[in-house]
């Protein structure tokens, strides 16, 4: 969130100058006009200005993700601008008591017929794999395929919102997915409300503008000119122009760009934002910009490309990490074993540092990472062991994996930076500093699992911290559906089932990988115990050769029998040296490479996870829609409302929450793809390394019996 | 065996200083041996000789009782005396194995195979001077080898080879070494005059295929069942030479210890069975990990999957081998230890026949005195005790004479049979060490075949990293070429035949290698070289 003020200008801006050049404006426009107004209006304005306050707190990660949407759509920021829209229509005229009731009516009514109306699209994306829709969005906004339940979200919204303008601008994708009849009367009772509203609540210069934009848009579409959704196509894209050029420059700019967009739609937003970014973010540019460029379907190389380029932007510090001297300590319960842990790098303050850490503290490095980089393979940890803690070889044993897993850590560009790594590099009082971290973070990185594919997603990470630590105190994101009577729940949890085929195909892939990995690591763990067993037969063997010897039947054959025995010996001694190597090298990368695969799952995990979660705020949202629905009809204009406030705020909690857990969902699909790509590669290096070592060693020992047996042979026989 | 009691005049064993009681009795004759060393030791003549000479030694027991053992220096003549067979050497047996057929039922196949053999002989009992192409079954072979088991004490009757081996029937490793090993059995049996002197040899060799059966069966003297264990219950009667009183007991720990390590040896091959099995399981894993990685890694980890998997099947040949070359070599030294066991202990059990034959004498010789000093005794009795004493001393005359020659053919084929067991011990070993080192090459082959995919893989990583070059990039990286073996200064010039051997395997094909020749090619070609490699080992 370090680029919130950067952003502000390139964000900001589009998201409050939605229906009208900028919100302050509108605020005063609409007291201006507006010569009725009362304390409600106020009160408006105040939650108005609280919106735009809150703006850098719990608003802010919205921006963030709204941001990294921009080029999926133009919905999120529509959606938020929406919702002051809503606001602003629904609320104020109602309270003000405009001169016109049919207009003042029509947007409050609107909501609720378009929640009528499209009330199945929401469910359609969420029950039907979003195959249908993927096709139809992804083709004329050029989304990538996770857009699919992104859009169907965004529309949801949309028409909760009753954003009108947006509401249109979806008119087409919706012709394509579906009958156009369906939505004739929405789009005509907004067409309709856009007027009024356009009438009522505007400069007439703001009316002739619209009205240009709309002509003008109906040109290059042709054929679709006829339909007045796409009237507000351009609309949006002067909405999302405006806000750098202000608003003298707004009418050449509007047309210059209003006839652009059209032609090439998507990646001309893509480039856009881009831009913008570009100046503005400098840490998290890497994963906006690949996770930008993606929906622009860019080609992939291509993305590749920027990435690395991206990559090179961050220098990779260098890093001297070694894990040593291992000591018991602490007296029986308490007892465990400390490493110490010396540092160098210019990252570190002193630029070095030694530590004592324990393994605990090991693997909440692991879960702190895990949930610092959402979607990033962290490099795992040892496993757990319950017994035989103490003995020299495993202790040796896992301090080597874990100096393997900083040294990991330390030569990713991102992670080394992180400041949750240089604090377990650095801190002096780190079972302090550790909780501190967490409970900040609320990553909850001691409570750790077992199972190093098993997730916690903070909610403070998610959200940001005001919210978060609101979510948290609810008892999570998912309280709603974990509460139920005396711990049971009646309702069912959501399901989340994963509809990109691409996480299907690789969380597959990757259960098979694991299976088969465990698979040769038991064979081989099998194997070794197979060579012991051979080694000991082949010693009874020789001994018995050995007294056959000492019958001394012949000289000549006590001779070869004792020297056969000797090659038998040496031959044994050879088997039992391999079959450790083997054990050690292959056994150890294998290992390794079926705790990062846990991992891997992890992010797939976390995918799922915020899959889920965006299921259940949606849920919650919808029951917090119907909730507000109810009320409103029942509401008394004039009485009191802030219930229907209350509600109204809740929802649009709710609503925020969803779109980042989307945003996120989507954001964490990206990285995963490239994560998955990373870890792919280096993984088969690092394998085939310990295959060409195991390979070359078989072959010195093959060469090595081979030579015994030849010796043997030319002395003896 | 009509033809061995007649010889009733022979002397001790030479190399006798000591004055035991049977000793004596031995020794009494020694007198009469001058004559006999005289004698021509042809067999027609002997029985001649054998007749006439019957009586004289019984009538003079007593008078000879006090001579003594000056005769040392005629130990050679006594031998032959004593062994007349063996002072003829003109007689010989010439026996070539053919083949080996296995016919009929799975079991008959493999237990009841039918060797093929040429005989050219100058044997007097057979019919003709050879024979050609006699097929003779496994089961006649056994009759015979029971007939003279039994029927020739004095004679370790090299027991047959085991019928099948452990490469399984009906390969060409099974046929060499089934053909190798009766070729040896008849080399052994014929080196043995006994053997070949015997009417049923002929008379095996006569007869049709597969209605062998002895014709003697009488004769066969071995004290066998309740008895036999028994007596060998008892502590062994004291012996006074000492190479065959050592013997026994060598032998038998020869027999026990050889069992034992095949016992381990076996338990060795099956253990590394079993070890194959996870070599291919791990194997088979990768080969699967390939499968499943679609990406650029997915060729290297087949390959290497394949590549292990055909080292657990070079494993497995080499657990085969193990028991093909090592256990059934050590298996016949099992059996034939056993019959030489078996066969001295028969030699006990005459020995203690003997004193009980000598006691028996002694007890009739003292009532024969004592009816002589007595002056009224009944000259019916006294005639009765002379003819049982005369009964007594011709038994254990004879018994005397049966020992010494078990005694001192023994002595010989002792010395016959320890040398075949070292030799044939070390042939074993070395048909093993020669099996192992091809196939530790031939796995050294397969492991550096894969090398170059594994580097391929990723030219940066691994081994390159630490500065070790890939020897050539894209050509043979083999440590076993023509020139030698890259890792050993010695000299070891192949033939460009013998590496082509060595760098091809069986599994070559299951590999999916790109090899120009054929597999029967190959096959046969490694046939042809273990054919040459198993007749070196014959030489």
């Amino acid at each position: 969130m370090d680029f919130d003020n950067s952003l502000d200008d390139a964000l900001k801006a589009p998201v409050w100058d939605d229906l009208n050049p900028t919100p302050q404006q509108q605020h005063d426009k609409e007291e201006e006009q507006t010569p009725l107004v009362g304390d409600v209006p106020k009160e408006l304005s105040d939650t108005f200005a609280d919106l735009s306050v809150s703006n850098n707190n719990y608003l802010n990660p919205m921006i963030d993700t709204i941001t990294s949407e921009e080029q999926h759509g133009i919905e999120p920021q529509n959606l938020s601008s929406t919702w002051e829209g809503h606001k602003q229509n629904t609320v104020a005229p109602e309270e003000k008591h405009k001169a016109d009731l049919i207009n003042s009516l029509a947007p409050e009514e609107d909501p609720f017929d378009d929640l009528n109306h499209r009330y199945d699209p929401p469910i359609l994306s969420k029950n039907h794999d979003a195959s249908t829709i993927l096709t139809a969005d992804g083709s004329l906004f050029t989304k990538n395929e996770l857009n699919g339940p992104f859009s169907s979200i965004s529309d949801d919204g949309l028409f909760s919102g009753v954003p009108k303008g947006v509401d249109i601008k979806f008119q087409p994708v919706r012709k394509i997915a579906k009958p156009h009849i369906l939505f004739d009367s929405t789009t005509i009772l907004q067409h309709a409300k856009r007027v009024g509203e356009i009438t009522t609540q505007r400069k007439s210069q703001d009316n002739q503008d619209n009205n240009e934009e709309m002509e003008e848009d109906i040109d290059p579409l042709g054929e679709n000119a006829m339909d007045d959704e796409f009237v507000d196509e351009p609309l949006e894209e002067k909405k999302l122009s405006d806000n750098p050029n202000g608003q003298s420059e707004q009418e050449h700019n509007i047309l210059h760009k209003v006839n652009e967009p059209l032609y090439v739609l998507s990646p001309k937003k893509g480039s856009t934002v881009n831009e913008s970014e570009k100046n503005a973010l400098e840490t998290n540019t890497t994963m906006e910009k690949t996770h930008e460029q993606v929906p622009d379907q860019k080609s992939k190389p291509q993305i590749e490309k920027e990435k690395e380029t991206e990559e090179k932007e961050i220098p990779l510090v260098d890093f001297k990490i070694e894990v040593k001297d291992p000591i018991k300590v602490g007296e029986l319960t308490s007892m465990h074993v400390e490493y110490t842990i010396i540092a160098e790098s210019t990252l570190i303050e002193s630029s070095y540092a030694q530590v004592t850490r324990r393994y605990r503290d090991f693997r909440w490095l692991y879960r702190q990472l895990q949930n610092n980089h959402l979607g990033k393979v962290i490099p795992p940890p040892p496993e757990k062991q319950a017994i035989r803690r103490f003995s020299g070889d495993f202790i040796e044993n896992r301090r080597i994996q874990m100096e393997n897993m900083l040294i990991c850590i330390a030569t990713d560009t991102i992670l080394q930076n992180d400041p949750d790594f240089l604090l377990f590099l650095t801190s002096t009082n780190f079972p302090y500093d550790c909780k501190n971290r967490e409970n900040l973070t609320g990553s909850n990185a001691s409570n750790d699992s077992n199972d190093l594919s098993e997730i916690y997603i903070s909610p403070i990470q998610l959200f940001g911290s005001e919210d978060g630590i609101r979510i948290i105190r609810n008892g999570g994101i998912d309280a709603e559906v974990n509460k139920g009577f005396m711990g049971m729940s009646f309702s069912s949890a959501p399901k989340y089932t994963e509809i990109d085929t691409f996480f299907i195909e690789q969380g597959k892939s990757i259960d098979d990988l694991e299976e088969q990995l465990k698979h040769i690591y038991t064979h081989l763990d099998l194997l070794e115990t197979q060579r012991n067993e051979l080694a000991i037969a082949m010693d009874d063997f020789v001994s018995l050769m050995h007294s056959l010897a000492d019958l001394n039947v012949t000289e000549k054959s006590s001779d070869v029998l004792i020297n056969f025995e000797e090659i038998q010996k040496e031959i044994k001694v050879s088997l039992e040296r391999n079959s450790l190597q083997e054990s050690i090298i292959m056994g150890a990368s294998i290992d390794n490479y079926m705790r990062a695969l846990a991992s891997v799952k992890a992010i797939f995990n976390q995918r799922a996870k915020l899959g889920y979660f965006s299921l259940v705020v949606e849920e919650e949202r919808n029951k917090k829609r119907i909730q507000g629905e109810k009320l409103q009809k029942t509401i008394n204009p004039q009485g009191d409302n802030k219930k229907l406030e209350l509600i109204k705020f809740e929802y649009r909690l709710l609503n925020t929450r969803l779109r980042i857990i989307r945003n996120k969902w989507n954001e964490v699909g990206e990285k995963i793809k490239l994560e998955v790509k990373k870890f792919d590669k280096e993984k088969i290096n690092e394998f085939r390394n310990s295959i060409e070592i195991s390979l070359e060693s078989s072959i010195e020992a093959q060469k090595e019996c081979i030579e015994l047996w030849e010796t043997f042979y030319k002395n003896n026989l | 065996m009509t033809s061995t009691v007649p010889y009733d005049e022979f002397d001790s064993p030479d190399n006798n200083p000591f004055a035991e009681p049977p000793l004596e009795h031995t020794d009494t004759e020694q007198p009469h041996e001058s004559n006999v060393a005289s004698t021509p030791a042809t067999t027609a003549e002997q029985e001649v000789v054998a007749s006439t000479q019957v009586s004289p030694p019984s009538a003079s027991t007593l008078a000879e009782e006090t001579s003594t053992q000056p005769h040392d220096n005629q130990h050679e003549n006594k031998e032959t005396n004593i062994l007349p067979e063996r002072s003829d050497n003109k007689l010989h047996a010439i026996i070539k194995v053919l083949n080996v057929e296995r016919k009929g039922a799975l079991m008959e196949k493999k237990e009841n195979p039918i060797i093929i053999f040429d005989i050219t002989t100058n044997v007097p009992t057979f019919r003709k001077t050879s024979y050609k192409n006699i097929k003779k079954t496994y089961q006649e072979f056994t009759e015979l080898f029971k007939y003279l088991n039994g029927s020739l004490p004095e004679c370790f009757i090299p027991s047959l080879p085991l019928s099948y081996t452990n490469y399984g029937i009906q390969n060409k490793e099974d046929q060499v070494q089934l053909l190798k090993c009766f070729q040896n059995w008849f080399n052994r049996i014929t080196m043995d005059p006994f053997v070949l002197r015997n009417n049923e040899f002929a008379f095996f060799i006569e007869c049709d295929t597969g209605s062998y059966l002895p014709l003697n069966k009488n004769n066969i003297s071995q004290t066998t069942g309740l008895k036999r264990k028994t007596l060998k219950q008892l502590a062994p009667p004291y012996d006074e030479v000492m190479e065959l009183a050592e013997f026994r007991p060598m032998v038998k720990s020869i027999y026990l210890l050889v069992q034992g390590i095949q016992e381990k040896l076996l338990k060795c091959s099956k253990l590394r069975k079993l070890m194959v099995q996870e070599e291919n399981a791990v194997g088979q894993g990768f080969v699967k990990l390939g499968d499943l990685n679609t990406s650029r890694g997915s060729k290297l980890y087949k390959r290497f999957g394949k590549i292990l998997n055909a080292i657990g099947d070079v494993d497995s040949i080499i657990a085969t081998m193990d028991m093909g070359t090592l256990y059934d070599g050590l298996s016949w030294i099992v059996r034939d230890s056993y019959v030489v066991k078996e066969t001295l202990t028969d030699r006990h059990l005459v020995m203690r026949e003997l004193s009980q034959a000598q006691q028996n004498s002694k007890v009739k010789q003292e009532q024969a005195r004592r009816l002589r000093s007595k002056r009224d005794s009944n000259p019916l009795k006294v005639d009765d005790a002379l003819r049982s004493l005369k009964q007594a001393t011709r038994t254990e005359q004879e018994l005397t004479l049966k020992l010494q020659k078990i005694t001192a053919n023994m002595l010989i084929e002792q010395k016959e049979w320890l040398e075949w067991y070292e030799s044939w011990l070390i042939t074993s070993i070395k048909e093993y060490t020669i099996r192992r080192i091809e196939y530790e090459r031939k796995k050294l082959t397969l492991l550096e075949r894969v090398r170059q995919d594994v580097r391929k893989a990723d030219v940066k990583g691994g081994l390159s990293r630490l500065g070790r070059e890939m020897t050539s990039s894209n050509g043979q990286d083999v440590s076993q070429s023509i020139e030698g073996d890259s890792w050993t200064g010695e000299n070891r010039h192949r033939t460009s035949g013998e590496i082509d051997f060595l760098s091809h395997t069986e599994f070559d094909h299951t590999l999916g290698l790109d090899i120009q020749e054929e597999a029967n090619d190959g096959s046969s070609d490694e046939e042809e070289k273990l054919k040459l490699r198993l007749i070196d080992l014959n030489c």
